[in-house]
């Protein structure tokens, strides 16, 4: 072992415990846990009710055809296209 | 328990972008930052559709999942929200969210972050309601003036919807059987579940029905 | 997935350049982060700051302790009527929540509505009057600028006569402004004024109310509830009347009402439709006609309903009959397989309502586009009934109230034209001696001779004097609240502002008229305040009155519109005329003694019955009202329609209701119910009058003419007026009391007695098919100025020129010079939901400004190919005229084959050159672009003038 492979494996050494006393304050944490700063306060009941009362204004009026809710299979399948392009003749 | 969630209708929307400037107008978003977009797909051809986009707040909200330093936490009415201290500007949950949502204030010349920004459902964030810190750094708590986002209240066209998710479906629902085809909710499933989306499909769902 | 991220920052490249200088400087980066990047955006977008403008985030934290009032007020920009509700804390606008009361809007608002809220920062704004010396503009003083504009024009007015002071007024205007304005430039003695009503509807103004009674939207946006079908031609709703989409989807999804678009572009509309319909631009006449071919072959027309109600149907029937479908098709490029579907759709879903907007009015043919609509509706029996109608969706949120205020070269007030009587009505109802009117005129004739449009005014400056038929060309110009690149043949236009003596500006922002021309001095800019600076009424597209409350106070120095009308009347002499009725205070006229001015005169389209006080109420009691009637049901307003839709009959007192679906016959006239008008109970011996048709409840069961006094006397009714009013009516009439009509009757007398007896003061007559004192009495086709189908000229060419409104009108010169070979692609233009008008307000907006950042041209994939273009690469468009535009590529099928589109509402660029360092300081809008309309070429209506911008011809090149 000449000298210069000695000077690379102090310096190695000294590397690794270095990192060793870095790292041995740093705790990994393998289950990530959740958050911990400051939430907000719960809103009210009343606030609630009166967000779901207001959601009604998203809504432009009951519509006239007769829709009971939770009655009836929802339709599926997609719309058809609109827009379509007929042709162009000119 | 009510969840909050967002839902467009794409057999309405329009791409006007007044929910985009809604959202700009109501908590002052600066030049560049846009909590709020509309897309087009197939623009310009048939079948051409748009959506309105923003934080979904996902009931199993993938950012939250990727976050190194855990600044994300989710209201008891299911919205998600982040603490702008805790947050390192890392990017993770842009890469996680399918929505695009998260919006970084550019801030150097290598590309650097500013902390993150997205959609608060209109809700603020963890900061005391209402406090000038609040309005700053979340912009407007509309939530906890009983007030809904104001983007779903100002949509030209009732395309956005937002509130209670059960009384989102039941309006969406209404629209629907009277149409008589399914589709239009894009990215609701995506957000809330195969479950949600099969209750949705059953026509379940109405306040009062499970 | 649907995510296309980062989407709103895919324009930014040249934005941030042109911004960098702005924000750059303004931010401190450390201040950025901190804030997280909230609020400081606004901030760093600001030049100066006055006082009074607080931001809202500084404002806001008093904002949930102090005192919130909410004003109500209209928004600025479409004529939707959208309700906003401003959040006001000592005096700064601190927030907007939706208007959910309203039943027009419901809550909701587009990017514009969304946006103006951005009026409280109004960084952009013109802030101080300002004067052009040595080419930069210096700050003045109001009183400078009052003295020393006054002075220049008092001396052209000296020198060449009032008609060569071009007074053009402002569809951005209130009600009472408009009015005002109008009468100013009567008192200026010019019929010199004008407004955007000419280029954006004024061949349907003209057209359909020549067909049938009044040139307005038939139904409202709410009614359209109740179509089966809705036909759209030429209209954008979902980028120009994004609201009204709303009530359209609503109709489409509830009664299965198909959707039909033509529009040779496929817009954010016809991506909603279940039948798009991709014409050729410029042959409205032709499809409509190969529509109603099938509907006449198939008996599908309503024949019960023609009888009653319509004349000259026989000879709309021999000219469709040359629509065969192959014929159709050769013109149009529609598939004959889908004109005859489409007509078979609207044929079997009744009430079918037709929609157009400027795709159909601004043509060199537009009254004959209009008029062939308006014959399809009558064919069909779809006019007078709830779903039906012609819904014209006007454009600017007050481009009605300002047509119906008579702010046009061809009328006063409330259409009343120019003839003799109609002075001598305004003369009573402003308390001036007639003669004293006629002699502010250089010429009596001039008096009754209609002005120079707006279209053209620039024409009146450069042509030769002798061309000109009035006493001098135009030498001044004044240009309150027009931007002009939205006017055709830019070059011309620039040449003419070069040329000009005096240039004037009173606008909120500056406008490219500030930028536009190369002078270095004859030019003032005023700093007007907005509509939400001021309280005053605004009609909608569907007739309604709104009354829009002041928000917060005129920023800066701006001065209202109104009061700047004052100071110059004052300045010129006859600021005691003017507002001989109307109380002024600080120079600032009241708005609600204007109205009631308003109401005194405007008998005609029965603006009589809508008082302040009747007006205020709708809007603080909008939720009573009906979202699809429009009517209240219960509280004080029980039974009124919103806003009062005119006509809204007799006076205030006479508690009218409102009509709220024109030529309804099926409820009597004093619910709202209407027939059409009798404006020519006969017609070559032959009667027009309409057959067993009449309003429900009426007492006449026949047609009748227009009531007068003598009428009222003839019928034993006249014993129902009062003795005031009888006196009126024989002061009004004096010997010739017989004779004084519905119109003049300042008593209202006429009307109520009227309509108490169930008859429409404006007789009982049949809709017009064939309009006998037009160009083309039956609607026929005409080949555009410039158009790529050489071979359609000949069967098809365009009127000979001739001489109308003052001025020289080419066609024929036009059409016959073949430019088909070098400009091979058609252009057209329209607009985006963004931005409104020619933009300079919208483009100061971050919020909308961010959204829209480039002026483009839209390509199709097989024109770009073949011209070597890329997307997004710079191109230039050339006009055949010479205008050249320097614009993005936008590669698409959007358009057509051998169609290219551009939006209108840039300015700041002109031919490649960007002007931005001519804008005074800190006053330039954040987005600059080229103007379509610089490349736009020469065409004009044959009846009002109209701008074509709708099809011309361009060659596109790698820049």
């Amino acid at each position: 072992m000449n000298a210069r492979r000695m000077v690379a494996l102090v310096l190695g050494l000294g590397l690794l415990a270095a990192c060793n006393a870095e790292e041995r304050a740093h705790v990994v944490k393998l289950d990530k846990g959740g958050y911990a700063g400051p939430q907000d306060g719960e809103i009210t009941d009343t606030v609630r009710t009166a967000l779901g009362l207001r959601i009604a204004l998203q809504s432009e009026g009951p519509g006239r055809v007769a829709v009971v809710p939770g009655i009836g299979e929802m339709p599926e399948g997609q719309s058809p296209i609109t827009g379509r392009i007929a042709g162009q003749k000119f | 328990m009510a969840r909050m969630k967002f839902l467009c209708d794409a057999e309405r929307c329009i791409h006007c972008s007044g929910c985009v400037t809604a959202c700009k107008n109501e908590h002052e978003v600066p030049w560049g930052i846009n909590r709020r977009r509309v897309v087009t797909l197939n623009d310009g051809k048939p079948g051409q559709k748009s959506l309105s986009v923003a934080c979904m707040h996902c009931s199993d909200a993938p950012c939250m999942a990727v976050c190194p330093v855990d600044c994300f936490y989710q209201t008891n009415d299911g919205i998600v929200l982040h603490n702008k201290d805790l947050c390192i500007g890392c990017g993770y949950c842009f890469f996680a969210c399918p929505f695009g949502a998260p919006q970084y204030p550019a801030t150097g010349n290598f590309g650097g972050r500013g902390k993150m920004d997205k959609c608060t459902f209109c809700a603020g964030g963890p900061e005391t309601d209402h406090s000038k810190a609040e309005l700053e750094k979340y912009g407007r708590n509309r939530i906890a003036e009983g007030k809904l986002p104001l983007c779903a209240e100002m949509c030209a066209t009732k395309a956005l919807l937002a509130g209670d998710g059960d009384k989102v479906s039941t309006i969406y629902r209404e629209r629907v059987m009277a149409r008589g085809f399914g589709s239009g909710a894009a990215g609701w499933g995506q957000a809330y579940g195969q479950q949600e989306r099969t209750r949705e499909r059953k026509g379940f769902g109405a306040p009062g029905k499970e | 997935m649907l995510i296309k991220k980062r989407d709103g920052q895919t324009a930014q490249g040249r934005l941030s350049e042109t911004l960098a200088s702005v924000v750059s400087s303004a931010v401190d980066r450390r201040t950025f982060l901190r804030r997280s990047g909230l609020a400081v955006g606004a901030t760093a977008l600001s030049g100066s700051l006055a006082a009074g403008t607080v931001r809202r985030a500084e404002a806001a934290p008093a904002a949930m302790d102090g005192k919130i009032e909410v004003k109500k007020a209209i928004c600025t920009h479409c004529s939707v009527g959208c309700t906003v509700n401003a959040e006001v804390i000592n005096g700064v606008w601190v927030g907007q929540e939706p208007a959910f009361d309203s039943p027009i809007n419901l809550g909701s608002h587009c990017a514009k509505g969304a946006a103006v809220r951005e009026h409280a920062h109004g960084d952009r704004r013109l802030k101080y009057p300002m004067k052009l010396e040595g080419g930069k503009y210096k700050r003045i003083s109001w009183d400078q600028a009052i003295t020393e504009v006054g002075d220049r024009l008092l001396k052209i007015r000296e020198t060449s006569g009032p008609d060569s002071v071009y007074w053009l007024g402002s569809a951005k205007f209130s009600n009472e402004q408009a009015y005002l304005m109008r009468k100013f430039a009567a008192l200026w003695g010019t019929n010199n004024v004008d407004h955007q009503a000419r280029i954006c509807h004024s061949t349907t103004v003209a057209g359909v109310a020549q067909t049938w009674g009044y040139g307005a939207m038939t139904n409202s946006y709410n009614d359209i509830h109740n179509s089966k079908a809705m036909f759209f031609i030429g209209s954008n709703a979902a980028e120009a009347h994004p609201v009204a989409m709303m009530h359209i989807l609503k109709a489409k999804e509830q009664n299965h009402a198909p959707l039909i678009v033509c529009d040779p572009r496929f817009t954010r509309t016809a991506a909603h439709a279940d039948e798009y319909v991709r014409m050729r631009p410029g042959t409205d006449v032709p499809l409509i006609w190969g529509i109603l071919y099938h509907i006449f072959e198939n008996g599908w027309e309503d024949k019960d309903y023609i009888r009653k109600r319509v004349w000259g149907m026989d000879q709309v029937r021999s000219e469709v009959k040359k629509w065969t479908p192959d014929e159709t098709e050769r013109v149009t490029g529609v598939p004959e397989a889908q004109v005859r579907r489409v007509a078979e759709m609207l044929a079997k879903n009744r009430p079918a309502t037709v929609v157009w907007c400027m795709g159909g009015t601004q043509h060199t043919v537009g009254n004959n586009n209009v008029r062939a609509y308006c014959i399809l509706q009558l064919a069909l029996g779809n006019i007078g009934v709830a779903g039906g109608g012609t819904n014209i969706f006007r454009g600017h949120d007050n481009v009605q109230g300002a047509t119906d205020m008579g702010l046009d070269v061809t009328t006063l007030p409330a259409y009343y034209g120019l003839a003799a009587p109609a002075w001598k009505h305004w003369a009573r109802v402003w308390g001036l001696d007639y003669e004293w009117i006629k002699a502010r005129f250089k010429t009596p004739e001039l008096m009754e001779a209609p002005g120079i449009p707006v279209s053209r005014w620039f024409d009146g400056v450069n042509e030769a004097k002798e061309n000109v038929a009035q006493p001098d060309t135009i030498k001044a110009m004044i240009y309150w609240g027009h931007a002009p690149n939205s006017q055709t043949r830019q070059p011309e236009l620039k040449k003419a502002m070069e040329k000009l003596d005096t240039l004037v500006v009173i606008d909120p922002y500056p406008t490219v008229s500030a930028v536009l021309h190369d002078r270095t001095d004859g030019v003032y800019l005023l700093p007007a305040a907005t509509q939400f600076e001021v309280d005053g009424t605004r009609t909608a597209s569907n007739r309604s009155i709104q009354w829009s409350e002041r928000v917060i106070k005129p920023m800066f120095e701006c001065k209202s519109d109104h009061e700047i009308m004052v100071l110059f009347a004052k300045k010129f002499g006859f600021g005691a005329e003017l507002t001989k009725n109307i109380k002024v205070e600080n120079n600032a006229p009241l708005i609600e003694d204007i109205l009631r001015e308003i109401n005194l005169g405007a008998w005609t389209i029965a603006y009589t019955g809508q008082s302040p006080e009747r007006l205020k109420l709708h809007m603080q009691h909008q939720q009573t009202f009906d979202k699809t009637t429009l009517r209240a049901v219960g509280g004080p307003c029980d039974g009124e329609y919103y806003g009062l839709p005119w006509p809204c009959w007799g006076n205030a007192a006479a508690k009218h209701p409102g009509t709220p679906n024109l030529y309804d016959t099926s409820r009597p006239v004093k619910e709202g119910g209407l027939n059409f008008r009798a404006l020519f109970p006969e017609y070559k011996g032959e009667s027009l009058l309409a057959e067993d048709s009449y309003p429900d409840g009426s007492e006449l069961k026949a047609g009748h003419p227009g009531v007068t006094y003598g009428m009222l006397k003839k019928l034993g009714w006249d014993v129902d007026l009062t003795p005031e009013e009888l006196a009126v009516i024989q002061m009004i009439g004096g010997e010739k009391a017989d004779d004084v009509a519905w119109t003049i009757d300042l008593s209202g007398g006429i009307q109520r007695v009227a309509v108490k007896h169930g008859l429409a003061p404006f007789g009982n007559g049949k809709a017009r098919a064939v309009v006998w004192n037009f160009p083309d009495p039956v609607p026929l086709h005409r080949e555009p100025l410039y158009t790529p189908r050489r071979d359609l000229v000949e069967k098809y060419p365009t009127w000979p020129d001739k001489k109308m409104m003052r001025l020289p009108f080419l066609y024929k010169t036009i059409q016959d010079k073949d430019v088909s070979k070098d400009f091979p692609i058609i252009l057209t233009s329209g607009r985006l939901v963004e931005y409104e008008g020619g933009g300079d307000e919208t483009r100061s907006n971050p919020w909308l400004a961010e959204l829209q950042p480039d002026m483009f041209v839209e390509v199709n994939v097989f024109d770009a190919n073949n011209a070597g273009i890329r997307a997004n690469d710079m191109v230039w468009v050339f006009g055949p005229e010479g205008g050249k535009v320097k614009v993005k590529a936008k590669i698409t099928e959007r358009v057509g084959r051998g169609v290219a589109f551009m939006p209108f509402h840039f300015g700041g660029w002109f031919q490649g050159k960007d002007l931005r360092s001519k804008y005074p300081e800190g006053a330039s809008p954040i987005v600059l672009g080229e103007s379509t309309n610089t490349a736009q070429t020469y065409g004009y209506d044959a009846v009002t003038a109209m701008q074509e911008t709708k099809v011309t011809l361009c060659r596109i090149e790698k820049a």
